[in-house]
């Protein structure tokens, strides 16, 4: 069972028309109200397909407390925690969600990374990063984990954000919501993002067994529109390294044989922690044209032979294969910024954002053009 | 006959909603407002004592706790010609309330809060110490991630790398101001040193969610100009760091609150969304020496920002509820419009 596939009620032949998710309508000169008057409209069938997509085979033996002080007239629209699977798919339903798919082993760092790129979004750090805040389901999600990160006294040992835990999500998936506008003003979509948040031990298991089980709590997968794999750049350059290395590689192979053709979707590997090796001698940090060729990342590279192995793969398989150097938290938040935080984020919602467009139109400048018409052929010619 | 208006007083706790509303009141009892015209008092007029009284008495009303004050103002309003009469209705609750609903889902969501949702404009109150500790203003410097890597090294010079190396008398923008802004000023680039801010309105963003979903409107659905109006007040504006005071409110949000910002830009139109700074008492109540000051003068003030960046100030309190109602209409009737900083 899986997340139910991007619902689109109204469709729109024209490529530049983003009034189905939310955006301009292209004819919009032509209509003053273009839900009612475009003809170009297609509204597919207006009720969204009710598809028993979850099955819920596990049942929790904990009990469900009772919670009898509820007054059921006073309860909030949404939770604003991590959202199941069933939130999930309401918004899936209500607009092309773009599914992130934020995997790694236990104690890479994929909660964290989460975390430093909500506070890179909230404090207006955006880098790169071509959208804006515009809304969210799991703000209360997002302030847990920043109120965590925000305790962390930069000490080693400490956890900077919790664990996520194993018994959430359990039926297909835990994630975290956003909604996004494009920067640029003429772009008037909203645009859902749901960001993965499941425990890495999961993650293992079905890197190593990908049966009925594994699958359903990883159900996300083949629907997302971009991947993001996390991997501990300290313990890859350890004495672990290898069978880091060999599990990452794994998990990268994974990942694209069960989300199928990559089909342009972005795949961003992220080596994370990236300031616990900085001063080693033989670790490079290569610019980012450079960083996508294992030869210049020096002693890194050189360890991590078989990651970059299912990094082929991936690109054979046609996913937009990128790898970044990322440190999420390398100080305590008040005592400094992150670093790559919000590049590979870029990366995979760029292309998941992809969309063809139309050439302009270029009209002829007739040739007894008036003078103001002739300025645009002064302009065109070189 | 008097259409009923609603204008939401948003705030968390220690906002200065409540001294806000007094000075509101005091003013609009008085003769200080030319062109709003306080009508009859209701029957019940406690509201009315409560929120003002402390004022007259130099003291700042008591914080809201379970005490709820509903405050009616029947009010005539002149728009040039015409007379308007608008009945402007206005709750007081404590700040609280905000924050236990962010954290508390399950009760609190009452119909007092779905009623704001329908309100012609919204006041977001967001006090400046809120948002503490304030960044150094500084002149915006790209890094990239390259930069931010090369920081971390432990023998790293560029960490210590002063970003204000430019003098800003070098730049014409700093000497003389940015002239027309055609578009809005950029934010600052953090340096790899700056710390990292955790933000505070996230609570105040979930209501304005909350109250745009009672509304009825879609994520990132803006609605029609006009019919939603948001002020944000930076209240004890008088108390907010010099260089904010002479950036304005409107620079002073940008930097201060960039996800509020964003979450308004998203879901709003431009023209449906305006800063102000706010000091309800213009000084600090607490003060003796300032008790003096505000026995005589009896007011606070406002300031705004133009579009060329210049920054107003007027004595009329209410001015951020005239343009939540009438829109920028509102500032052509500012009759004590002084420029405080250009």
């Amino acid at each position: 069972m899986t997340l139910g596939p991007a619902v689109k009620p109204l469709q729109c032949p024209y490529p530049d028309c983003a009034f189905p998710e939310g955006g301009r309508c292209a004819r919009e000169a032509e209509f003053d109200d273009p839900l009612v008057k475009c003809e170009s409209l297609v509204r597919t069938n207006a009720s969204p397909p009710i598809v028993p997509v979850i099955v819920p085979t596990v049942v929790s033996e904990k009990p469900v407390p009772r919670q009898t002080s509820i007054n059921s007239d006073e309860v909030a629209p949404w939770r604003g925690r991590h959202l199941n699977l069933p939130e999930a798919e309401d918004i899936v339903r209500r607009s092309p969600a773009r599914v992130i798919s934020v995997l790694g082993p236990y104690n890479a760092g994929k909660t964290s990374l989460l975390a430093s790129f909500f506070l890179q979004l909230a404090n207006g750090h955006h880098g790169s990063f071509p959208y804006r805040f515009a809304s969210s389901r799991t703000l209360y999600g997002f302030q847990d984990l920043v109120d965590r990160a925000n305790k962390w006294s930069g000490q080693k040992d400490e956890q900077i954000v919790e664990h996520t835990p194993k018994d959430d999500g359990v039926s297909g998936g835990r994630f975290l919501h956003l909604g996004l506008r494009p920067a640029n003003e003429d772009d008037d979509r909203h645009i859902d993002v749901l960001l993965s948040d499941v425990t890495g031990e999961w993650i293992d298991k079905w890197t190593k067994l990908a049966n009925e089980e594994s699958k359903r709590r990883l159900a996300f997968v083949p629907r997302s529109n971009g991947f993001i794999i996390v991997a501990d750049a300290e313990k890859l350059m350890s004495e672990d390294g290898m069978e880091m290395d060999d599990s990452i590689g794994l998990l990268i192979r994974r990942t694209s044989s069960i989300a199928g053709p990559g089909q342009g979707r972005g795949f961003a590997l992220i080596l994370s922690k990236f300031d616990k090796i900085i001063d080693h001698d033989d670790v490079e940090i290569p610019s980012d044209e450079k960083a996508q060729d294992k030869k210049n990342w020096g002693e890194l590279g050189e360890l991590t032979e078989q990651i970059w192995g299912g990094l082929d793969a991936a690109k054979k398989a046609g996913f937009a294969v990128r790898v970044f150097a990322v440190s999420a938290f390398p100080k305590p938040l008040n005592a400094g910024q992150p670093a790559g935080v919000m590049a590979p984020f870029t990366h995979v919602m760029t292309c998941a954002d992809r969309r063809d467009r139309w050439p302009r139109i270029e009209r002829p400048v007739p040739e007894n053009a008036n003078t103001f018409q002739a300025m645009r052929r002064w302009r065109a010619e070189p | 006959m008097s259409e009923k208006t609603g204008v939401a007083v948003l705030g968390g706790p220690s906002s200065g909603k409540t001294t806000y509303m007094g000075a509101v009141v005091r003013a609009l009892k008085g003769v200080k407002i030319e062109h709003l015209e306080l009508l009859d008092l209701p029957e019940n007029a406690t509201a009315y004592e409560r929120l003002s009284m402390p004022l007259a008495k130099l003291k700042y009303p008591e914080r809201t706790n379970d005490d709820r004050y509903a405050l009616e103002l029947p009010l005539r309003a002149k728009r040039g010609e015409t007379i308007e009469d608008v009945s402007l209705l206005m709750g007081d609750y404590a700040g609280e309330e905000v924050e236990k609903l962010f954290r508390d889902r399950n009760q609190g969501y009452s119909e007092e809060w779905r009623a704001r949702a329908h309100a012609a404009g919204m006041l977001l109150l967001v006090r400046p110490e809120a948002l503490t500790p304030l960044p150094r203003l500084r002149i915006a410097e790209e890094f990239s991630d390259r930069d931010r890597l090369l920081a971390l090294k432990s023998s790293s010079e560029s960490a210590k790398k002063a970003r204000s190396k430019q003098n800003p008398y070098d730049d014409p923008d700093a000497a003389f101001g940015t002239g027309l802004q055609d578009e809005p000023e950029k934010t600052r680039i953090a340096a790899p040193t700056d710390q990292v801010r955790v933000p505070t309105v996230l609570a105040i963003v979930e209501l304005l969610q909350f109250l745009r979903h009672e509304r009825g409107l879609g994520p990132g659905e803006r609605p029609k100009s006009g019919t939603l109006r948001i002020a944000l007040l930076a209240s004890a504006w008088d108390s907010a760091d010099v260089a904010w005071q002479r950036k304005g409110p409107t620079a002073f949000f940008n930097e201060n609150a960039p996800l509020l910002r964003e979450f308004l830009w998203s879901n709003h139109r431009p023209e449906d969304v305006m800063c102000f700074g706010l000091s309800s008492t213009a000084g600090n109540l607490n003060d003796p020496e300032y008790q003096k000051v505000y026995r005589r003068k009896r007011s606070g003030y406002v300031q705004w920002s133009d579009a060329s960046g210049r920054i107003h100030q007027t004595s009329n309190v209410a001015l951020p509820i005239e343009w939540a109602l009438f829109g920028d209409e509102a500032f052509t009737r500012v009759s004590d419009d002084e420029m405080v900083h250009s």
